[in-house]
Formats: C-alpha cells, structure tokens, sequence
C-alpha cells in the first residue's frame, strides 16, 4: 500500500460536517452520494469506504436501463397500484 | 451500526426503488439485510408483486431472475397471510393489506416509498420511508 505523505487537514463545520480531502477520495475512490463508515479506533476516528454502496453488475445495468427510461419514483408507486390489484385478485379472489 | 432488534417489511416499492437504483437509501437498507446487520422481511405476495412490476418496465428475464435472487437474499421471504385475518385492517386500498398484515404479523416496521400507504398503515404499526428507516439505523 502506497500511502500519502503528506498530512492533510479538514474543518469541522458548525454542522459537525467534514469534506474528505479531494486527494483521499480519489485514492480510495469515494464518490458523491457513497456511504462511509466510521469506526471509533484508539488515537481518533477511522473513516472507511463502506462495502454498503458496491453495486453487483446486473443491478447496475439495470439503474442505467432505469436511467435511460426515465422511471421515476412517482411511476413506481402507480405501477405496483396497478399491479397490486392484479396480483390480490389472482391471490385472494380466484 | 448492528442493530438486530429492528426488524423491517419492505414494501414493493422500497425494492423496486432499490433494484432500479432510484432510491439510494433503499439500496443501502437492502444491502444492510444482505449483510444481516438488521433483518428484513418481505412475502410471497410482494415477490410476485416485484416480478410483476419489473416486467412492466420492461427489464430483460435473466435480470428480472437475478433481482428477485437478489431480495431474497437480502429479506426473509413469508407465506403470505390468510385472509381470514384482513377483516380487522380498515384501509383505503384493501388490495395493500397483504403487505400491511404481513408487517403486522412480523411484528416489524413497514417500509414504503406509497405515502398513502404509509398513512393508512400508521394505525396499526410503525410506518416509515427508507430515508427514516436509515436514520432509525443511525446509517
């Protein structure tokens, strides 16, 4: 492992909000909207990329097939309506 | 981050948000099932619903197959629940109760990105979207 030899430093914000310093990011490829996570170690807190936001590759094709046909959140909750009703009447009314 | 006495039942629309990577925080409260650091739950009923549903989109077969594979894997799947038991759910939609009577009988809180459902189901559990139910997590 190659580490950084220099120290960096970050500000805590009055929202307790740290940045990750751009150089630490790009190393550890941190992307925005990623999760990490903190672990409480002996000298301070240790901030590590969690394995939370690793995408299998099907489920990525399909975010980028649900990108590309535009689905958004409005039309997932009319679409499973929709299919709700379907599905009890196959369930509890045949 | 472990927290084993929460229990969740995810709506089909928190896993069709989670599959289709429209909600990120339903993702992580997927991937955080799969990972057993909380327990999900999910039924027969809302497989179907999840097949169902993503054939409407259009996904291909082999990825529609490896998303159900996939929530299975991250949520204990039930038996549905008899309806000789829906009778004490008084609900909008009733077609929502097998999802509402399935959380019920789990005794866990229901996720759902369906605000009208979320409503609804307040009178008989606790009831939140993926964003509180994360913030429940401390996620």
């Amino acid at each position: 492992m190659q580490y950084l030899s220099e120290t960096l430093f970050g500000k805590v914000t009055k929202a307790g909000t740290i940045t990750i310093p751009k150089k630490l990011r790009m190393k550890y490829h941190i992307k925005v909207g990623d999760v990490v996570k903190y672990a409480d170690v002996d000298d301070g807190i240790k901030i590590v990329p969690s394995e939370l936001t690793s995408i299998p590759p099907n489920i990525k094709e399909m975010w980028d097939e649900a990108n590309e046909k535009k689905i958004s959140m409005k039309e997932i909750v009319e679409k499973v309506k929709k299919v709700r009703s379907q599905v009890y009447n196959e369930e509890y009314e045949a | 981050m472990k927290n084993t006495k929460l229990k969740f039942f995810i709506d089909t629309t928190v896993a069709i948000s989670a599959i289709t990577g429209r909600n990120k925080d339903a993702w992580i409260l997927l991937e955080s099932g799969k990972k057993r650091l909380i327990l999900l739950f999910v039924n027969e009923f809302v497989i179907k619903e999840i097949r169902r549903t993503l054939k409407e989109f259009d996904f291909s077969q082999e990825n529609i197959n490896y998303a159900i594979e996939y929530v299975s894997e991250c949520c204990t799947v039930r038996k549905n629940v008899s309806k000789a038991k829906f009778s004490k759910y008084i609900i909008q939609d009733r077609n929502d109760i097998p999802i509402l009577a399935g959380a019920v009988q789990e005794s866990a809180i229901l996720v759902t990105e369906d605000n009208a459902l979320k409503n609804d189901a307040k009178k008989y559990l606790e009831c939140v979207n993926p964003s509180e139910a994360l913030k429940m997590l401390s996620i």
